[in-house]
């Protein structure tokens, strides 16, 4: 392994070897090395922020244990709408529909029979 | 197990300033570190706790990023560094930059580990989790990045943040 190569991985706080980490500290050039990787270090470290409004949604939408996007939850928010018309109607259905009949209540007609006079029978005189 | 939310607690800051430090603008980053929070909710269940829960979301973070690189057919979108909007900015931000600029021209292996080192401060162990390589590469690949830095910035270089300019 490079000397280099041993300062950059005992400035990342990686295993390193004492004996040869001695060596390469002693010799010239290593001090200024280790501190251009740590000036570096400095350097490269980012203090940039997501946005506040980022953070809170994502906060809320992990909190409430679902993390979907905008477009499923309008499908979701349709989907809940038809299902809430659906139950409105069947339920609807079930009271006036099937309700059951009175015993006195002659059955409902399932079929309408119409005969024109005149046409499917003709008055009979003195019959009714 | 991690529920997301205290994921997201622990690790949105690093993941997002790790896109940033692979060259992706604001508001790309906030948008591929909500795709990565997303695949973590999918993947929690599959999510095996012997292994390193930073190095599993830098992981996602990083397969995110590749897949949406690969998929747009071109490089990762960086910010754009014109020489109108480098001499607009105030002299201040030049050092940082000239670290933008240098670390664009990093390789990618290097540039990710070494960013992954720096930003998320992942271990070498880590990083080679997150990315499939050996600790030995990724020893080797930060190494070759601080020296490719140290050359391309000036030697003993003072970053701006310091309160210092470049040393002569």
């Amino acid at each position: 392994m490079e000397a280099s190569e041993i300062l950059s991985a005992f400035v990342d706080g990686e295993a390193v070897e004492v004996g040869e980490l001695a060596a390469v500290l002693a010799a010239p050039g290593a001090r200024e090395t280790l501190i251009d990787f740590l000036r570096l270090r400095t350097a490269v470290a980012d203090d940039t922020q997501p946005s506040r409004e980022f953070v809170q949604r994502m906060r809320r939408r992990l909190a409430g244990g679902g993390f979907e996007r905008t477009a499923p939850r309008l499908l979701r928010l349709a989907a809940a709408l038809v299902l809430t018309t659906l139950a409105t109607v069947g339920a609807y259905d079930l009271v006036c529909g099937a309700r059951p009949p009175r015993p006195d209540e002659p059955p409902k007609a399932t079929r309408v029979i119409r005969f024109q006079p005149g046409l499917d029978w003709k008055p009979v005189e003195g019959r009714r | 197990m991690p529920t997301a939310a205290h994921l997201f607690e622990r690790h949105h800051l690093a993941v997002f300033r790790f896109l940033r430090r692979m060259g992706l603008p604001q508001a790309d980053a906030e948008d591929l570190t909500q795709d990565v929070f997303l695949r973590i909710v999918q993947a929690l269940p599959s999510y095996e706790e012997r292994e390193s829960e930073r190095a599993w979301v830098f992981r996602i973070a990083r397969n995110l990023r590749l897949d949406r690189w690969r998929a747009s057919g071109r490089a990762p979108a960086t910010e754009p560094l014109g020489e109108e909007k480098v001499v607009a900015i105030a002299a201040a931000r030049v050092d940082a930059l000239a670290i933008e600029q240098a670390l664009g021209r990093l390789g990618e292996a290097e540039r990710e580990a070494l960013v992954m080192r720096e930003v998320g401060g992942l271990s070498y162990a880590e990083i080679a989790e997150a990315t499939g390589a050996t600790p030995d590469a990724v020893r080797s690949r930060i190494h070759r990045a601080r020296l490719f830095l140290r050359r391309t910035l000036g030697g003993a270089r003072r970053p701006s943040r310091a309160g210092a300019g470049r040393e002569a």
